[in-house]
């Protein structure tokens, strides 16, 4: 692929606003990460997919760090599954994705990143672009496909359809222009097997998972306990686990990293948290407390 | 899986026999890519011998269906109705003519 950006890097770069924040709301942002990250290995030949499953089909690097992270974790769980299944377990590990692909963008000198402190621990943090070149990039290369009904790029394709299922064609066209052209906007969304399921997976998760009302039980818990079990749960909602094995060791109970887990959230007071596997850290969401364990 | 290409008037006429995945589908783009690199635009891709088509080789026929540009004309023929449905779930008979038999793509 001759891209500058990988999918994954251009669908964030499209939910970066004029102030620097990330959208849509954070949960969302992750199945559609992990759905760019197969659909880029898709298109590298690394994987592929047809009706009913995701298949492996060549383990060697890519050369990119995070589609190599996402393939070697692919690898290392080589069951037979549907698509829906596999974006879900990469989605699971989108948080540390999403880290590194912010850091891989202001590495391309395609964003900075801005702290600023509210309180004397807790910051906000946001990535305004620099420059705008790419983000016109991408989105001229996406409407003029979407405008004219050439046969679409493997990219382009794949940026399409995760706008679509993702709900993020605002980010790339007026709302009079996607009512215009929503029958070719459907008709490049659906081309690729795993762009249908993310839809699927996507429905699926704001049909049974209700983030706002689940943030204010959460505080309203208070114990540590009570609020890392009120996290596994809403994971194991979210992501459809069923199995505790399929959890990440930072959430098993069985797991000696569970403790730790444990300990982070009553330092922070909030279990609003993801564990960074590649740093070792405890990350609190949008805020740049960062704990080693 | 197995390719023949023979030349059929002013077309050139490809039958597939096998799966159509990740594994060969970049040798049929390959294959196809080459005849439109020498001036062939005109293909028709006869699927009467193909029992499996995965994202991989819809992916390629895209590719190469992008190569040969509007000028060009990627037309599939004798589809099983196993790849047929595939083509339909997503959309690519809506980019690619699809015909019942090889003397309809003719015509």
């Amino acid at each position: 692929m001759s891209n500058f950006l990988t999918i994954p890097e251009e669908i964030l770069l499209l939910s970066i606003d004029e102030t620097g924040g990330i959208s849509p709301e954070s949960k969302t942002l992750d199945v559609v990460l992990a759905s760019a990250i197969l659909m880029d290995l898709a298109i590298r030949r690394r994987i592929d997919t047809d009706l009913q499953k995701l298949i492996l089909v060549d383990g060697a690097p890519t050369g990119d760090a995070i589609l190599d992270d996402a393939l070697t974790f692919l690898y290392e769980n080589p069951a037979e599954k549907p698509i829906e299944h596999w974006v879900s377990q990469v989605g699971l590990r989108a948080d540390l994705y999403k880290e590194d692909l912010l850091a891989s963008l202001t590495l391309k000198k395609v964003i900075k990143v801005e702290n600023k402190r509210i309180l004397w621990m807790l910051t906000s943090r946001k990535y305004p672009i620099i420059g705008n070149k790419e983000l016109k990039e991408v989105k001229t290369r996406v409407r003029d496909l979407i405008y004219s009904d050439d046969i679409p790029d493997l990219q382009e394709m794949a940026i399409v359809s995760l706008a679509y299922y993702g709900s993020m064609l605002e980010f790339l066209l007026t709302t009079e222009a996607i009512e215009i052209y929503r029958t070719r906007i459907e008709q490049i969304a659906k081309m690729d097997l795993i762009g249908q399921s993310i839809g699927k997976a996507l429905a699926e998760l704001s049909a049974s998972f209700q983030f706002s009302n689940r943030a204010k039980a959460i505080l309203g818990i208070k114990t540590p306990e009570q609020k890392l079990e009120t996290l596994v749960e809403d994971i194991k909602t979210k992501y459809r686990i069923v199995k505790e094995e399929d959890l990440p060791d930072w959430l098993r109970k069985s797991h000696p990293q569970y403790a730790r887990t444990l300990e982070f959230i009553d330092k922070v007071g909030t279990s609003d948290i993801y564990y960074h596997a590649g740093r070792k850290e405890y990350v609190v969401r949008d805020y740049s407390s960062v704990f080693s364990i | 899986m197995e390719i023949r290409i023979t030349q059929e008037n002013d077309l050139q006429y490809i039958e597939i026999q096998g799966r159509v995945d990740a594994v060969n589908s970049g040798e049929i783009q390959d294959k196809l890519i080459a005849l439109a690199d020498a001036g062939h635009i005109k293909l028709l891709v006869c699927m009467e011998n193909v029992d499996y088509i995965s994202s991989s080789g819809l992916r390629s026929f895209l590719s190469v269906g992008k190569k040969l540009g509007k000028e060009g004309r990627l037309r599939f023929c004798c589809m099983k109705p196993s790849v047929k449905e595939v083509f339909t779930i997503t959309g690519f008979n809506s980019i690619f003519q699809i015909f019942e038999s090889k003397a309809d793509a003719m015509a």
